[in-house]
């Protein structure tokens, strides 16, 4: 983790920052955001001696529905993959089918072709594949398990923030000035975000704007800012954020935004954000963190991976062309950004399709990292526990032998530069993995 | 609790007279205030400006999606979100709405919001009297309406700025709570 040279003016700066994070902190409202982001039974919080303005900007994705990873990455080495699922198996690198054959990755996993864009990203050693990972917790129910994951604890309901929205709220803002640290790109805070300060949901960053006359907004927008100063939390919060972030909104221009290296976005409302984002980084804003949710991972019935066109097979393009995307325009793009992006799912799927060409609830599955400071082109998978039926968690499921909190431990220490992992993950310890440079 | 456990032992468990015993105004008046979910913000807005509808469900359908609320379309059975901090953030939205309702002038849209009768009041404090009684059935903190006055008493009194005045009270703080 670098930080900054003294004769760049950088230190003073960071040095103010830091105060006026503190000072911010010891006011009444101050006071009562950190009461209710973090109970007294958490560890203490402890600032950065100096913040590192080079923290990664995190993209966190989830993908919605409890996602195949044994279609979104291949173990096309175990015999047992094949047996189990006779007509949606991605056929092995070496086949005849060429249309349908798997890319390999290794002499073990392969990426489907639905996954293809992925591919330079995978040989620039800068996308990470986990693989038999996820929560420790067997629940089978979305959105339990997808509380779980995004609260970063299973089965505590006194935590009620996210894990990204403690890292956000332990840390002091890498631009002081910024009105707008995060957003989720969706209709509603995401769970993974609750927590977080100067954070709003928006799910079209282009079209934040408010409504009416152009010549009475200001006069509007002072009445509204004025009319909002002693509202309760956390409306009165997000308010004044959303009054504050319109002229920063106003002034990227995402609609004339040109991607770096001749990328192409997919017009989907998943391609969409990853753009808006991508501008939103290079515009240098104080944006720190952004969530996306992709929906439609919940295959049980005829969930094609192999076929243009087929269910999964669509999203799993959707997703790799998108990522793909992002990867040439910012993480390989000419501005110096550095950002780092995960991805991941709230469980895997059975090893076995079912009757209906499709798979039901499982447990481990798969998770992308990507970006320049990961130590990617390889697929990681602890102790690969094999998909032979005396392997399988409950005769059925890829078992989970990685905590998927390592994985986002280690990024938000050594990519975010919070030592504060007693907060951002409460009663975990997590193991280094050795998944970032 | 104590109470309610009274009348289970009394009445060997009889549901009605428990929740008559949850349900006091005195309890209900200790509650907390709970924000409004769009649909409930949307359904409120209309009720309290009366407009002329002529397409409820294109209208509903196209403005619960803008406000973040797209009926029956969460994708998980436990349903949209309960809680002030999923929605907190859609606050933008909400005033979207607001100013999209209050300016509606067409007589043939899908929805028309006729302020001839709130402009022929003529002065400000009438207006804002008259919009009180509108959104908030005479309960509007004296506060807020002193400000809508305000805004209304800082340029001439139109239509326009009538509208205006009205999205601002189905914008304010004390609007999104019930």
């Amino acid at each position: 983790m670098s930080t900054h040279d003294d004769d760049c003016g950088c230190q003073e700066y960071n040095e103010l920052s830091r105060r006026q994070f503190v000072a911010d902190a010891a006011g009444m409202s101050g006071l009562a955001m950190f009461s209710a982001v973090f109970p007294s039974w958490l560890p203490k919080v402890v600032l950065a001696e100096s913040y590192d303005s080079t923290r990664d900007v995190i993209i966190s994705i989830f993908l919605r529905g409890g996602a195949d990873g044994l279609s979104l990455c291949v173990p096309y080495g175990d015999a047992n993959y094949y047996t189990g699922r006779p007509t949606i198996a991605i056929p092995r690198p070496d086949s005849t089918a060429t249309a349908t054959r798997g890319i390999a990755l290794d002499d073990f996993f392969a990426f489907p072709q639905a996954m293809r864009a992925l591919m330079p990203a995978y040989q620039a050693a800068q996308l990470l594949v986990v693989h038999a990972t996820g929560s420790v917790d067997p629940t089978r129910s979305h959105f339990d398990a997808q509380k779980f994951i995004e609260v970063g604890k299973p089965r505590d309901p006194s935590i009620v923030t996210g894990w990204l929205g403690r890292h956000l709220a332990s840390m002091p803002p890498v631009r002081t000035d910024a009105p707008l640290r995060a957003l989720g790109f969706a209709s509603g805070l995401q769970k993974t975000l609750i927590g977080a300060p100067k954070t709003l949901p928006i799910s079209d960053p282009a079209t934040f704007g408010l409504a009416g006359a152009t010549t009475t907004r200001t006069e509007r927008s002072t009445w509204l800012k004025n009319e909002y100063g002693p509202a309760p939390e956390p409306l009165r919060s997000s308010a004044l954020d959303a009054l504050n972030t319109l002229e920063l909104l106003r002034l990227i221009n995402f609609t004339g935004y040109v991607p770096a290296n001749g990328a192409v976005y997919p017009n989907t409302s998943f391609g969409r954000a990853m753009r808006s984002a991508a501008a939103m980084i290079k515009a240098d804003v104080g944006i720190e963190a952004a969530q996306i949710d992709v929906g439609g991972w919940d295959t049980h019935s005829a969930q094609d991976p192999l076929n243009a066109g087929g269910t999964m097979y669509n999203n799993m393009q959707t997703l790799s062309n998108a990522l793909g995307a992002f990867h040439a325009d910012v993480i390989q793009g000419t501005q110096a950004t550095n950002v780092t992006v995960v991805v991941i799912s709230e469980f895997g799927r059975n090893v076995r399709e079912n009757s209906a060409r499709g798979t039901d609830h499982g447990r481990g599955n798969c998770m992308f990292v990507m970006g320049r400071n990961i130590t990617g082109g390889r697929v990681f998978a602890f102790n690969w526990p094999g998909l032979a039926r005396e392997n399988l968690q409950d005769g059925q499921d890829l078992k989970v032998t990685l905590d998927h909190r390592d994985i986002l431990a280690e990024i938000v220490k050594n990519r975010l530069g919070n030592q504060n992992l007693g907060v951002v993950f409460p009663d975990y310890v997590p193991t280094v993995r050795g998944v970032t440079t | 609790m104590t109470a309610v456990a009274q009348v289970y032992t009394k009445t060997n468990g009889d549901i009605p007279s428990m929740i008559r015993a949850i349900l006091t105004p005195a309890n209900l008046s200790a509650a907390p205030l709970k924000l409004k979910r769009p649909y409930h913000y949307l359904v409120s807005s209309l009720r309290a400006t009366q407009p002329t509808i002529r397409s409820m469900g294109a209208l509903a359908n196209r403005q619960l999606t803008l406000l973040g609320q797209p009926l029956f379309l969460w994708d998980t059975p436990d349903g949209y979100p309960d809680n002030m901090d999923f929605w907190a953030g859609t606050i933008l939205s909400r005033w979207n709405f607001a100013s999209y309702v209050a300016s509606q002038s067409s007589a043939t849209g899908e929805i028309t919001f006729d302020v001839t009768a709130l402009v022929a009041l003529g002065t400000p404090a009438a207006i804002a009297t008259q919009i009180e009684k509108m959104v908030f059935a005479g309960d509007m903190p004296a506060g807020l309406e002193a400000q809508i006055t305000g805004y209304l008493s800082a340029a001439t009194v139109t239509a326009a700025r009538v509208r205006e005045a009205v999205s601002l009270a189905l914008s304010a703080n004390e609007f999104q709570w019930y």
